[in-house]
């Protein structure tokens, strides 16, 4: 692994590192979502330390040169990020969901009873 | 036929202004000339139109949604208000005047002999000359139907039909869970799979009296599509 590479990706883990630690310190994350992004570092670290045993790999799979090896790495992050953002929002839905279901109808019952004891106030 | 059954209308209505008071009207002229007491429950599904200052001021029996849910969330605020009032039998029942109500009794009659858990008027189980629907969507029926077939082991003919009677278990069912798209066919094959009963009764269906359908012609197809998918999906899911 060139140099600049290992530069670049030390770089992007710090940045990342950075980020996530100052967004959630301000609140705007939760510790759960926060996990993931930190997991998503760490694997940035870990083909830092790791970048011998990594290059050996991307020789025996064809994939030349390295950076192409890890910019891979880096889409396969990216798209276990967004699947897993994919299950949080549709989980998410379900309960905004069931959040106006629940409301709407107590405000059917809250009206019933208004309509049914508003006369004998 | 036991006495004290009570039977719920779920009518979903997002912009019917143009039908939901006929649709109503001809219910309540119903239980008068027939001496039934089926009572109606309409989920206003964030109309955008009159449907809501219509249904305050006929004093309609509805459920105003504070947001736009869809067809699905829509149905199921109705299941769910069903369970809450514990009614034994919920029926849906379009606000757009597609719906014949003299076949309530014709839906219900299985789940009150126990022979069904879930009826579904059907358009093509007889040969009742009735609105069937457009060439396209007949296909897209035809296709879902040959899909249900496959994933349930269970023809259903009407696969798309929003005509529907159901027990109090597959109320409680609903109630808890009920798909948001194409909420007909998948609910019908994942009640199949649970081993609920299901039979298909004929029934006469009107065109739409006004308004919009929700699903527009062109969409047809991709409707098809998704409803095959979701379909096979079931197929390989686990139940109970």
């Amino acid at each position: 692994m060139s140099k600049n590479l290992i530069l670049s990706l030390g770089i992007i883990f710090l940045i990342l590192l950075i980020i996530i630690t100052y967004i959630l310190k301000k609140g705007r994350i939760s510790e759960k979502y926060a996990l993931l992004w930190y997991g998503m570092d760490l694997i940035i670290l870990l083909v830092l330390i790791f970048h011998a045993p990594l290059t050996k790999l991307a020789k025996i799979l064809g994939i030349a040169p390295l950076s192409t090896f890890v910019i891979m790495i880096f889409i396969g992050l990216l798209l276990s990020l967004v699947m897993a953002l994919t299950v949080i929002v549709a989980g998410q839905r379900k309960k905004i969901l069931l959040t106006i279901q629940e409301i709407s109808i107590l405000k059917k019952r809250i009206n019933d009873i208004e309509k049914k004891y508003g006369d004998k106030k | 036929m036991k006495k004290n059954l009570r039977v719920l209308l779920i009518i979903p209505a997002y912009n019917e202004e143009e039908n939901i008071l006929k649709t109503y009207t001809k219910i309540m002229d119903y239980n008068k000339k027939n001496n039934t007491d089926y009572n109606v429950i309409v989920i206003n599904d964030g109309s955008t139109d009159r449907t809501k200052d219509i249904l305050e001021c006929n004093d309609i029996p509805h459920i105003d949604l504070i947001h736009n849910l869809g067809i699905g969330g829509a149905v199921q605020t109705g299941y769910r208000y069903a369970y809450y009032n514990d009614y034994d039998i919920a029926i849906q029942y379009d606000g757009d005047g597609q719906h014949n109500v003299r076949y309530v009794k014709d839906i219900i009659e299985p789940i009150i002999n126990k022979k069904a858990d879930m009826v579904i008027g059907s358009r093509f189980v007889s040969n009742i000359d009735t609105f069937k629907s457009t060439f396209v969507r007949r296909i897209g029926i035809k296709v879902i139907s040959i899909f249900m077939k496959l994933t349930t082991g269970k023809k259903i003919y009407d696969t798309t039909s929003g005509f529907r009677a159901c027990s109090k278990s597959i109320i409680y069912d609903f109630s808890r869970s009920y798909p948001n798209e194409y909420p007909e066919p998948i609910t019908t094959a994942e009640i199949i799979r649970k081993k609920y009963k299901v039979v298909e009764v004929p029934v006469e269906m009107n065109e739409r009296e006004g308004g919009e359908s929700s699903i527009k012609t062109w969409k047809s197809l991709y409707y098809m599509l998704n409803v095959c998918i979701a379909l096979l999906v079931i197929r390989i899911r686990r139940y109970r």
